[in-house]
Protein backbone atom coordinates (compact mmCIF):
# COMPACT_ATOMS: atom_id res chain seq x y z
CA UNK A 1 0.00 0.00 0.00
CA UNK A 2 2.99 2.92 0.93
CA UNK A 3 4.11 1.52 -2.49
CA UNK A 4 1.39 2.75 -4.08
CA UNK A 5 1.21 5.98 -2.17
CA UNK A 6 5.06 6.37 -3.11
CA UNK A 7 4.28 5.83 -6.77
CA UNK A 8 1.24 7.68 -6.76
CA UNK A 9 3.17 10.66 -4.85
CA UNK A 10 5.83 9.90 -7.70
CA UNK A 11 3.90 10.03 -10.72
CA UNK A 12 2.30 13.40 -9.08
CA UNK A 13 5.62 15.70 -8.32
CA UNK A 14 6.30 14.38 -12.44
CA UNK A 15 3.26 15.58 -13.77
CA UNK A 16 3.85 19.06 -11.59
CA UNK A 17 6.78 19.68 -13.61
CA UNK A 18 9.42 18.47 -11.14
CA UNK A 19 12.47 17.57 -12.83
CA UNK A 20 14.28 15.56 -9.48
CA UNK A 21 11.08 13.52 -9.25
CA UNK A 22 11.24 12.50 -12.90
CA UNK A 23 15.10 11.66 -12.63
CA UNK A 24 14.63 9.65 -9.21
CA UNK A 25 11.64 7.90 -11.40
CA UNK A 26 14.54 7.24 -14.31
CA UNK A 27 16.96 5.92 -12.03
CA UNK A 28 14.16 3.64 -10.03
CA UNK A 29 12.79 1.81 -13.17
CA UNK A 30 16.09 2.21 -15.09
CA UNK A 31 17.00 -1.92 -14.34
CA UNK A 32 13.89 -2.76 -15.04
CA UNK A 33 14.09 -1.34 -18.88
CA UNK A 34 17.06 -2.20 -19.04
CA UNK A 35 16.34 -6.35 -18.23
CA UNK A 36 14.03 -5.88 -21.09
CA UNK A 37 15.53 -3.80 -23.47
CA UNK A 38 18.95 -5.66 -23.89
CA UNK A 39 17.59 -9.31 -23.82
CA UNK A 40 15.50 -8.11 -27.14
CA UNK A 41 17.77 -5.63 -28.88
CA UNK A 42 21.24 -7.02 -27.82
CA UNK A 43 24.07 -4.96 -26.84
CA UNK A 44 24.12 -1.71 -29.62
CA UNK A 45 24.07 1.92 -29.88
CA UNK A 46 20.51 1.67 -30.80
CA UNK A 47 19.75 -0.02 -27.16
CA UNK A 48 20.79 3.51 -25.63
CA UNK A 49 18.30 5.49 -28.31
CA UNK A 50 15.19 3.14 -26.97
CA UNK A 51 15.79 3.40 -23.06
CA UNK A 52 16.13 7.40 -24.09
CA UNK A 53 12.85 7.06 -25.90
CA UNK A 54 10.89 4.87 -23.39
CA UNK A 55 11.44 7.67 -20.68
CA UNK A 56 10.14 10.52 -23.14
CA UNK A 57 7.39 7.85 -23.70
CA UNK A 58 6.86 7.62 -20.13
CA UNK A 59 6.94 11.15 -19.63
CA UNK A 60 4.14 12.08 -22.82
CA UNK A 61 1.80 9.73 -21.85
CA UNK A 62 2.00 10.10 -17.62
CA UNK A 63 -0.76 11.85 -17.22
CA UNK A 64 -3.06 8.90 -18.85
CA UNK A 65 -1.59 6.27 -16.34
CA UNK A 66 -4.76 5.69 -14.04
CA UNK A 67 -2.81 3.40 -11.45
CA UNK A 68 -4.88 0.31 -12.50
CA UNK A 69 -1.95 -1.94 -12.73
CA UNK A 70 1.56 -1.41 -11.32
CA UNK A 71 3.85 1.81 -12.91
CA UNK A 72 6.84 -0.99 -13.08
CA UNK A 73 4.34 -3.27 -15.50
CA UNK A 74 3.04 -0.08 -17.22
CA UNK A 75 6.95 1.01 -18.02
CA UNK A 76 7.85 -2.34 -18.96
CA UNK A 77 5.21 -2.63 -21.22
CA UNK A 78 6.31 0.58 -22.92
CA UNK A 79 9.66 -0.92 -23.06
CA UNK A 80 8.21 -4.30 -24.41
CA UNK A 81 6.36 -2.20 -27.31
CA UNK A 82 9.54 0.15 -27.85
CA UNK A 83 11.55 -3.10 -28.45
CA UNK A 84 9.17 -4.85 -30.30
CA UNK A 85 8.39 -2.34 -33.09
CA UNK A 86 12.69 -1.19 -33.25
CA UNK A 87 12.95 -4.75 -34.13
CA UNK A 88 10.17 -4.89 -36.86
CA UNK A 89 10.81 -1.34 -38.50
CA UNK A 90 14.88 -2.19 -37.80
CA UNK A 91 15.34 -5.87 -38.54
CA UNK A 92 12.14 -7.04 -40.09
CA UNK A 93 11.92 -9.11 -37.51
CA UNK A 94 8.64 -11.22 -37.20
CA UNK A 95 7.06 -11.25 -33.64
CA UNK A 96 6.09 -14.96 -33.93
CA UNK A 97 9.63 -15.44 -34.16
CA UNK A 98 10.85 -13.39 -31.52
CA UNK A 99 8.20 -14.95 -28.89
CA UNK A 100 7.73 -18.49 -30.47
CA UNK A 101 4.83 -19.65 -28.57
CA UNK A 102 3.81 -22.38 -30.58
CA UNK A 103 4.97 -25.26 -28.62
CA UNK A 104 3.91 -24.18 -25.08
CA UNK A 105 4.19 -26.98 -22.67
CA UNK A 106 1.04 -28.85 -22.00
CA UNK A 107 2.18 -29.88 -18.55
CA UNK A 108 3.07 -26.50 -17.89
CA UNK A 109 -0.42 -25.70 -15.73
CA UNK A 110 0.13 -28.25 -13.28
CA UNK A 111 3.14 -26.63 -12.36
CA UNK A 112 3.65 -23.54 -9.80
CA UNK A 113 7.26 -22.70 -11.37
CA UNK A 114 7.43 -19.73 -8.26
CA UNK A 115 7.58 -22.97 -5.41
CA UNK A 116 8.29 -26.19 -7.11
CA UNK A 117 11.39 -26.27 -8.49
CA UNK A 118 12.17 -29.52 -9.78
CA UNK A 119 15.00 -29.09 -11.88
CA UNK A 120 17.14 -27.17 -8.81
CA UNK A 121 20.55 -25.97 -10.12
CA UNK A 122 23.09 -25.26 -7.62
CA UNK A 123 26.02 -22.93 -8.57
CA UNK A 124 29.48 -22.81 -7.43
CA UNK A 125 30.97 -19.61 -6.45
CA UNK A 126 33.74 -20.88 -9.56
CA UNK A 127 30.82 -21.20 -12.45
CA UNK A 128 29.18 -17.94 -12.05
CA UNK A 129 30.78 -17.00 -15.15
CA UNK A 130 29.89 -20.05 -16.85
CA UNK A 131 26.28 -18.87 -15.62
CA UNK A 132 26.72 -15.70 -17.07
CA UNK A 133 27.72 -16.99 -20.27
CA UNK A 134 25.60 -19.44 -20.56
CA UNK A 135 22.73 -16.48 -20.31
CA UNK A 136 24.26 -14.96 -22.68
CA UNK A 137 23.28 -17.20 -25.07
CA UNK A 138 19.30 -18.35 -24.08
CA UNK A 139 16.84 -17.15 -26.64
CA UNK A 140 16.06 -13.21 -26.25
CA UNK A 141 12.33 -14.10 -24.87
CA UNK A 142 13.57 -17.16 -22.53
CA UNK A 143 16.45 -14.51 -21.41
CA UNK A 144 13.88 -11.88 -20.72
CA UNK A 145 11.39 -13.79 -18.87
CA UNK A 146 14.49 -15.25 -16.67
CA UNK A 147 15.93 -11.66 -15.91
CA UNK A 148 12.62 -10.37 -15.23
CA UNK A 149 11.61 -13.20 -13.04
CA UNK A 150 14.80 -13.84 -10.98
CA UNK A 151 16.73 -10.25 -11.14
CA UNK A 152 13.59 -7.72 -10.75
CA UNK A 153 11.55 -10.04 -8.74
CA UNK A 154 8.47 -9.90 -10.83
CA UNK A 155 5.87 -11.76 -10.85
CA UNK A 156 4.76 -14.05 -13.23
CA UNK A 157 1.35 -12.69 -13.29
CA UNK A 158 3.03 -9.21 -14.08
CA UNK A 159 5.52 -10.41 -16.49
CA UNK A 160 2.58 -11.41 -18.70
CA UNK A 161 1.33 -8.14 -18.80
CA UNK A 162 4.14 -6.29 -19.67
CA UNK A 163 5.07 -8.96 -22.15
CA UNK A 164 1.02 -9.51 -23.50
CA UNK A 165 1.50 -13.42 -23.54
CA UNK A 166 -0.61 -15.41 -21.27
CA UNK A 167 0.73 -16.55 -18.02
CA UNK A 168 1.46 -19.93 -19.38
CA UNK A 169 3.67 -18.59 -21.79
CA UNK A 170 5.72 -17.24 -19.46
CA UNK A 171 6.12 -20.23 -17.29
CA UNK A 172 6.30 -22.06 -20.85
CA UNK A 173 9.75 -19.96 -21.56
CA UNK A 174 10.87 -19.82 -17.76
CA UNK A 175 10.57 -23.49 -17.94
CA UNK A 176 13.03 -23.71 -20.91
CA UNK A 177 14.83 -21.27 -19.56
CA UNK A 178 16.22 -22.87 -16.57
CA UNK A 179 16.52 -26.18 -18.64
CA UNK A 180 18.29 -24.80 -21.04
CA UNK A 181 21.05 -23.63 -18.20
CA UNK A 182 21.28 -26.74 -16.57
CA UNK A 183 22.05 -28.11 -19.38
CA UNK A 184 24.34 -25.86 -20.88
CA UNK A 185 26.08 -25.78 -17.10
CA UNK A 186 26.56 -29.73 -16.92
CA UNK A 187 27.74 -29.52 -20.76
CA UNK A 188 30.42 -27.33 -19.69
CA UNK A 189 31.46 -29.14 -16.67
CA UNK A 190 31.66 -32.30 -18.43
CA UNK A 191 34.25 -30.98 -21.45
CA UNK B 1 38.24 -29.09 4.61
CA UNK B 2 36.65 -26.02 3.61
CA UNK B 3 33.50 -25.86 1.83
CA UNK B 4 32.68 -24.42 -1.24
CA UNK B 5 29.57 -22.28 -1.05
CA UNK B 6 27.16 -22.95 -3.48
CA UNK B 7 24.14 -21.25 -4.61
CA UNK B 8 20.71 -21.65 -5.98
CA UNK B 9 19.72 -20.21 -9.70
CA UNK B 10 17.58 -17.02 -7.77
CA UNK B 11 20.70 -15.98 -5.27
CA UNK B 12 23.18 -16.15 -8.46
CA UNK B 13 21.57 -14.53 -10.79
CA UNK B 14 20.45 -11.28 -8.32
CA UNK B 15 23.69 -11.36 -6.92
CA UNK B 16 26.25 -12.16 -9.52
CA UNK B 17 24.52 -11.32 -13.26
CA UNK B 18 25.13 -8.24 -14.97
CA UNK B 19 23.33 -6.71 -17.95
CA UNK B 20 25.76 -4.63 -19.33
CA UNK B 21 25.39 -1.19 -18.16
CA UNK B 22 24.09 1.73 -20.86
CA UNK B 23 27.83 4.26 -21.94
CA UNK B 24 25.29 7.02 -20.97
CA UNK B 25 24.02 8.59 -17.70
CA UNK B 26 20.38 7.69 -18.46
CA UNK B 27 18.68 9.91 -16.14
CA UNK B 28 20.33 13.01 -16.73
CA UNK B 29 20.65 12.92 -20.49
CA UNK B 30 16.63 12.09 -20.85
CA UNK B 31 15.58 14.76 -18.01
CA UNK B 32 17.88 17.22 -19.69
CA UNK B 33 16.03 16.57 -23.49
CA UNK B 34 12.91 17.26 -21.92
CA UNK B 35 13.55 20.09 -19.49
CA UNK B 36 15.93 21.83 -21.34
CA UNK B 37 13.16 22.12 -24.39
CA UNK B 38 10.49 23.26 -22.28
CA UNK B 39 12.80 25.98 -21.14
CA UNK B 40 13.16 26.97 -24.42
CA UNK B 41 9.55 27.29 -24.93
CA UNK B 42 8.61 28.91 -21.97
CA UNK B 43 11.77 31.75 -22.73
CA UNK B 44 10.22 31.76 -26.74
CA UNK B 45 6.69 32.86 -24.84
CA UNK B 46 8.45 35.05 -22.52
CA UNK B 47 9.29 37.18 -25.59
CA UNK B 48 5.87 37.12 -27.13
CA UNK B 49 4.15 38.06 -23.52
CA UNK B 50 6.54 41.33 -23.19
CA UNK B 51 5.95 41.96 -27.11
CA UNK B 52 2.02 41.74 -26.79
CA UNK B 53 2.54 44.14 -23.17
CA UNK B 54 4.59 46.50 -25.19
CA UNK B 55 2.03 46.69 -28.13
CA UNK B 56 -1.04 47.13 -25.93
CA UNK B 57 0.39 49.45 -23.77
CA UNK B 58 1.66 51.34 -27.23
CA UNK B 59 -1.78 51.28 -28.84
CA UNK B 60 -2.66 53.30 -25.61
CA UNK B 61 -0.59 56.02 -25.83
CA UNK B 62 -1.26 56.56 -29.61
CA UNK B 63 -5.25 56.29 -28.97
CA UNK B 64 -4.32 58.92 -26.10
CA UNK B 65 -2.69 61.38 -27.71
CA UNK B 66 -3.77 61.17 -31.33
CA UNK B 67 -7.02 59.74 -31.78
CA UNK B 68 -8.73 60.53 -28.56
CA UNK B 69 -10.34 64.36 -29.19
CA UNK B 70 -9.30 66.40 -27.20
CA UNK B 71 -5.68 64.24 -26.24
CA UNK B 72 -5.25 64.33 -22.91
CA UNK B 73 -3.00 62.83 -20.17
CA UNK B 74 -5.35 62.30 -17.46
CA UNK B 75 -7.65 59.81 -20.25
CA UNK B 76 -4.45 58.18 -21.06
CA UNK B 77 -3.29 57.44 -17.77
CA UNK B 78 -6.77 55.94 -17.38
CA UNK B 79 -6.06 53.58 -20.21
CA UNK B 80 -2.84 52.60 -19.60
CA UNK B 81 -2.41 52.22 -15.91
CA UNK B 82 -4.88 49.15 -16.00
CA UNK B 83 -3.34 47.59 -18.72
CA UNK B 84 0.21 48.19 -16.68
CA UNK B 85 -1.58 47.18 -13.79
CA UNK B 86 -3.54 43.78 -14.98
CA UNK B 87 -0.02 43.11 -17.37
CA UNK B 88 2.11 43.26 -14.55
CA UNK B 89 -0.11 40.72 -12.27
CA UNK B 90 -0.43 38.44 -15.59
CA UNK B 91 3.39 38.34 -15.71
CA UNK B 92 3.76 37.59 -12.28
CA UNK B 93 1.30 34.35 -11.99
CA UNK B 94 2.53 33.41 -15.23
CA UNK B 95 6.12 34.03 -13.62
CA UNK B 96 5.58 31.87 -10.99
CA UNK B 97 3.78 29.05 -12.80
CA UNK B 98 7.15 28.75 -14.57
CA UNK B 99 9.32 28.82 -11.94
CA UNK B 100 7.27 26.25 -10.34
CA UNK B 101 7.33 24.29 -13.76
CA UNK B 102 11.15 24.46 -13.94
CA UNK B 103 11.40 23.75 -10.30
CA UNK B 104 14.58 21.67 -9.33
CA UNK B 105 12.99 21.01 -6.03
Amino acid sequence: MQKVQDEKYLVNEVLSGNKRAFVQLIRQYEGLVLHIVTPLIGVNEDREDICQDVFIKVYEKLNTFQFKSKLSTWIGNIAYNSSINYLQKKKNVLLSNIVSTENELSFIDSINIETDNPEKISIRREDISQLNQSINILPEFQKTVLLLFYKEEISLDEISKILEIPVNTVKSHLFRARNSLKQLMTKKETI
Amino acid sequence: MKTEREYNLQEAINKFYKTEPLKIDLSTNVANRIFVKRKIEIALLDKWLYAFAAVLIFSGLIYSFILANPPSLLFASVIILPIVFFSGLSVKEYKLMSEKILSLE
